[in-house]
């Protein structure tokens, strides 16, 4: 690269002192001030990249108390409103101005809503139907599983059943009461999780579980529908009156996605195609599996919704341009609640920019990264030959528009094995690239055993 | 492209301690405070001497800003036992943000107020304040990838690796380019005021 005739920078001689008279002032004195004034403004604003994390779900298994509940929503929400019922006929409930319960009679109830919209139901037995507009979690707790609410009309029924187990009390085999629930999705979706699993079910779709096992799904005809088309009918009934009595609400574009997400109406031929491909996105490069994972979009925006475990796969590439960046051109903005234990759900919402919403033809960052996998592999196993400890590897390349790659950023751990730079060197070799409309970035993660 | 080095490099003296970094990485206040503090008249100086144009200061001071922003953003990414000093990675982003902005708003001076300034006061108090005009004026003549070697390697005192790794280039081009924006200072500033 060098050109020979040319001196060395040490060869052409400049006066020190000169130099150094071109001073630079001294940064404003509130400099520190202001940066993290302004950062604090972008995270409320909820720009584009990660908002901080803030706990939505506040689901704990089994039968919570509605006055620790209370406790969770009142510190965060404010205080709202709250109830028991414990019905003898028929009933309709409105819980806050969100949601609406149709009990049957023997049906037991607790309920908490926050200012704020965010719910949860104790329901201890019987069976409720429920419907739920969007706007913030809402939770209904049974004794055995938790039905958190993607949206909008189900059926929780809760019955006793007998199960030989033993008791505890009596140390002697017998015949104990334990409780099933089960679940009836009408529209929206449900998930039904406890402490061994958790299921998403669609319309049409029922789910149940009991004591000790996870939540199952099977399909479900429309006769159960139709049982209910009266409950249905004296729901929405009363979400109109509800409805009517609210003073209209305007999109905004400065909400975040989140807000924007909930004022937009569905567009059927969009939103089904989006959901098609953020889910196909989401399985085959980010290793979520499709049964944990619920994908509503409206016009511009989407919200995902997955469990604990799912969330934990896909969060470091979600809004990558192997995830959801793929449908992005320029800037989208997100907001994201995540989980903090295994039980809570993440729910993360993304908008799209007009010009992103038609089909976008770039090249697929997520397909070219299996890609140079399988074409590196050879390479990469040959580094790792006589190696006598494994290495994980994780190297993080940022390509131009032409699809070349312009840096590449590097992990070694341990740091300094020996294989290292070879590994690095062999993903490069296969890094092939198409061009794109946008500077993209694809990160490589390996763990590799030495070969002998 | 510039392949990073797998060697771990430790925090030579000057950078941050890793306890303050860790904990700025965690999103604690106060250590965040600190790591502008402690870093803020460097990004400023890189910054200010690279636009190196006549009202720079309000242009300084955001890109200041947004460097600043952009570290807290990725902070957690940062790997102390990584191919790069967290000084570096600092100035690696304070100089591309200020290279963009050149090559989106380039500034040239009215020839007017270049031949204004050409004549230094005859004070003596004056001079030093002429030398640094001049200087200014010589920096402002080079192309930006030049003045960034420049800036970095004269008045930062980065290794040549290490400015490699910033503007992603090979070692051999910081040093041509080196050269080359060292043999074109000489001559502005010999054209610009003899005595220099």
């Amino acid at each position: 690269m060098k050109n020979d005739q040319e001196p060395e920078p040490e060869d052409i001689v400049l006066d020190r002192d000169v130099l150094l008279s071109y001073d630079a002032p001294a940064p404003p004195a509130d400099l520190a001030d202001r940066v993290l004034g302004k950062l604090r403004k972008r995270l409320a604003a909820q720009l584009p990249g990660r908002r901080p994390r803030l706990r939505r779900w506040g689901i704990v298994g089994g039968s919570l108390a509605v006055a620790a509940a209370a406790g969770f929503f009142g510190l965060r929400l404010g205080p709202a409103e709250s109830g028991r019922r414990v019905t003898s006929a028929r009933e309709s409930i409105a819980m806050g101005a969100r949601a609406v319960a149709v009990a049957e009679p023997q049906a037991e109830l607790e309920w908490v809503v926050a200012r704020g919209g965010a719910g949860r139901v104790s329901q201890a037995r019987g069976e409720v139907f429920y419907r739920v507009e969007r706007g913030g979690p809402f939770v209904v707790a049974t004794p055995v599983a938790d039905v958190q609410v993607l949206g909008t009309c189900f059926r929780v029924e809760v019955s006793e059943m007998k199960s030989q187990r033993r008791t505890i009390m009596a140390g002697a085999a017998g015949a104990a009461l334990s409780a099933a629930v089960l679940v009836t999705v009408y529209e929206g979706r449900v998930m039904l999780a406890n402490a061994h699993g958790s299921v998403t079910l669609g319309p049409g779709e029922h789910g149940s579980a009991a004591q000790g096992s996870a939540p199952t799904r099977s399909a479900q005809g429309q006769e159960n529908a139709l049982l209910w088309s009266n409950s249905v009918l004296q729901a929405r009934v009363h979400k109109l009156e509800e409805e009517l009595r609210k003073p209209e609400q305007q999109a905004d574009e400065s909400d975040g996605s989140d807000k924007r997400f909930v004022r937009e109406e569905r567009n059927p031929s969009w939103a089904a195609r989006e959901e098609q491909l953020v889910r196909e996105r989401l399985t085959r490069f980010l290793g979520v599996d499709g049964d944990r994972a619920s994908v509503e979009c409206r016009q511009t925006c989407c919200e995902l919704m997955m469990d604990s475990p799912s969330w934990k796969k896909a969060e470091k590439e979600i809004w990558s341009d192997v995830g959801i960046g793929h449908f992005v051109s320029k800037g989208f903005s997100v907001s994201q609640q995540t989980p903090e234990n295994d039980t809570e759900l993440a729910d993360a919402t993304f908008c799209l920019q007009p010009q992103d919403v038609q089909p976008r033809a770039d090249a697929d960052r997520g397909a070219e990264r299996q890609a140079l996998l399988a074409a590196s592999r050879s390479a990469v196993e040959a580094c790792m030959r006589g190696q006598s400890q494994p290495l994980d590897f994780e190297s993080h390349l940022r390509l131009d528009e032409a699809g070349a790659v312009k840096g590449v950023t590097s992990i070694a751990d341990p740091v300094g094995h020996g294989a290292a730079a070879c590994v690095e060197q062999a993903i490069l070799a296969a890094a092939r690239f198409a061009p794109t409309t946008k500077e993209t970035g694809v990160t490589i993660e390996l763990h590799l055993k030495p070969l002998p | 492209m510039g392949a990073a080095t797998m060697q771990p490099r430790a925090n030579a003296s000057g950078e941050l301690d890793e306890l303050t970094l860790a904990r700025a990485q965690r999103g604690d206040e106060a250590a965040r405070r600190t790591l502008i503090v402690k870093y803020q008249a460097r990004v400023f100086a890189v910054i200010w001497r690279m636009l190196a144009s006549r009202g720079r200061e309000t242009i300084a001071e955001d890109l200041c800003q947004e460097t600043f922003i952009r570290v807290l953003s990725n902070l957690s990414s940062f790997v102390p036992a990584g191919p790069a000093r967290l000084s570096t990675w600092i100035l690696t982003i304070a100089t591309r943000l200020t290279l963009n902005e050149l090559t989106r708003h380039p500034v040239s001076e009215p020839l007017d107020e270049q031949m204004k300034d050409r004549a230094p006061g005859p004070e003596k108090h004056f001079e030093r304040r002429a030398v640094a005009e001049a200087v200014r004026r010589a920096i402002a003549c080079l192309n930006p990838e030049q003045r960034a070697v420049v800036i970095l390697r004269e008045y930062h005192e980065l290794d040549y690796e290490e400015i490699a790794r910033i503007l992603e280039l090979e070692v051999g081009t910081v040093k041509s380019r080196l050269a080359r924006a060292r043999k074109a200072l000489r001559e502005a500033l010999h054209e610009e005021r003899p005595r220099a």
